[in-house]
């Protein structure tokens, strides 16, 4: 159960974190609002997770940082506002298939959480959709787009990283969905988003995600910097009530 | 503990509470009381999140506490329910009528709270809080935030 939750929770913290660091630095106002918004529902609903087996500060903060099982493509710096924007794309619509299972889960605490954090998971994707649908309108917004996805390629697929513990949940009554069909639903969902792009097949992006290791617990530098940044001020002083 | 009695008496004080960033508006109208149980040591009161973020949930559920304590009752948990989840028509008729009066149009209209024209525009889905977006009266020329 703890591995379950920490696949669900661990990416919604890690990418919830990164997209803060656009707080007060969005490119417009109402985008600024919108991603600050949408990264506080992320954390709210990694501690959601969290909360079935524990208080969420202490898998947040006192973990290890190889006991983390988010992807690879969370962890990465932000680099620029349109890779910000692919990168939450390919993650909601991979997190909407994945929380739309639990729907249909035999355990109560993650069906009835799902029920709640499903409504949010809406309002994400309709924003993701309709802001690089906008983007995709002008030949220069497709190049920008698409230069973005030709550089995390293969990256932008680690989400479907697993190990073996996962796979092992994946298709049971509890997280009832099988590895390939989260996978294909996803893929032909992310070629509807970017309709202008043309994808490495099914098989070379599959082929290509047993270099990342990111859930396995093998953490790149810009995670280790970024866990560095986000325990700063709880390493100060552990034991501090907030 | 006593059974019908209590939950009434309970009932009737914490709907008292406030939402403690819209404060014309209980947290009864705003329909977040999910039901409280009286068992034979112990009371439950369940209540329900209106969006996972929001930061006045903790100060609720703080404040359904402190009415308990106030009631001398010792033995209680006010816990999160999110099945089936909290939609903006929990809101009570009462509470829209409140939500005009902090100046916020209620989910299910598009009116302007001043004027209550409906040459209105939606300006970003995302407001200052998570339950509110941005509006824009074409009549008064005010912009206003709608319960989402």
């Amino acid at each position: 159960m703890e591995n379950l939750i920490f696949y669900f929770a661990d990416d919604d913290l890690i990418l919830g974190y990164r997209d803060c660091e656009w707080t007060g630095v969005g490119p417009f106002l109402e985008e600024d609002l919108a991603l600050s918004s949408i990264a506080q529902d992320e954390i709210s609903h990694a501690s959601m997770f969290y909360e079935i087996i524990g208080n969420p500060d202490d898998f947040v903060y006192k973990r290890e940082p190889k006991l983390f099982k988010n992807a690879y493509i969370t962890e990465l710096e932000n680099y620029d506002y349109v890779f910000t924007l692919v990168r939450h794309l390919f993650y909601d619509e991979f997190d909407y298939i994945r929380i739309g299972a639990l729907l249909n889960s035999s355990n109560y605490e993650l069906k009835s959480r799902a029920e709640k954090i499903i409504i949010e998971e809406d309002y994400h994707l309709k924003h993701f959709r309709i802001i690089l649908n906008k983007l995709a309108q002008k030949e220069e917004g497709k190049k920008v787009i698409s230069n973005t996805i030709d550089k995390f390629k293969y990256e932008l697929f680690s989400i479907f990283e697993v190990d073996n513990e996962i796979l092992k949940v994946y298709g049971t009554d509890i997280f009832p969905i099988s590895y390939e069909e989260h996978f294909d639903k996803f893929y032909e969902r992310i070629k509807l988003d970017f309709p202008f792009y043309k994808f490495p097949s099914k098989d070379e992006v599959l082929l290509n995600l047993s270099s990342f290791k990111s859930r396995r617990g093998e953490k790149s530098e810009s995670f280790l910097k970024f866990y560095e940044t986000f325990t700063e001020v709880y390493r100060l002083e552990p034991d501090a009530r907030w | 503990m006593q059974g019908g009695n209590l939950k009434e008496r309970i009932l009737e004080k914490i709907s008292r509470i406030k939402d403690p960033e819209i404060p014309t508006i209980s947290i009864l109208d705003l329909g977040i009381i999910h039901d409280i149980k009286v068992l034979e040591n112990k009371v439950i009161v369940e209540i329900k999140k209106t969006y996972t973020n929001c930061i006045a949930l903790d100060l609720i559920k703080l404040s359904i506490e402190n009415d308990l304590k106030d009631m001398n009752i010792n033995d209680f948990e006010v816990v999160w329910v999110y099945s089936p989840p909290w939609r903006s028509s929990d809101i009570t008729p009462r509470g829209k009528i409140a939500l005009k009066e902090a100046g916020i149009c209620p989910p299910d209209e598009e009116t302007c709270p001043y004027c209550n024209s409906k040459n209105v525009v939606l300006k970003s889905e995302f407001g200052p809080t998570r339950c509110r977006m941005i509006y824009y009266c074409n009549n008064c020329k005010n912009p206003f935030e709608k319960f989402r």
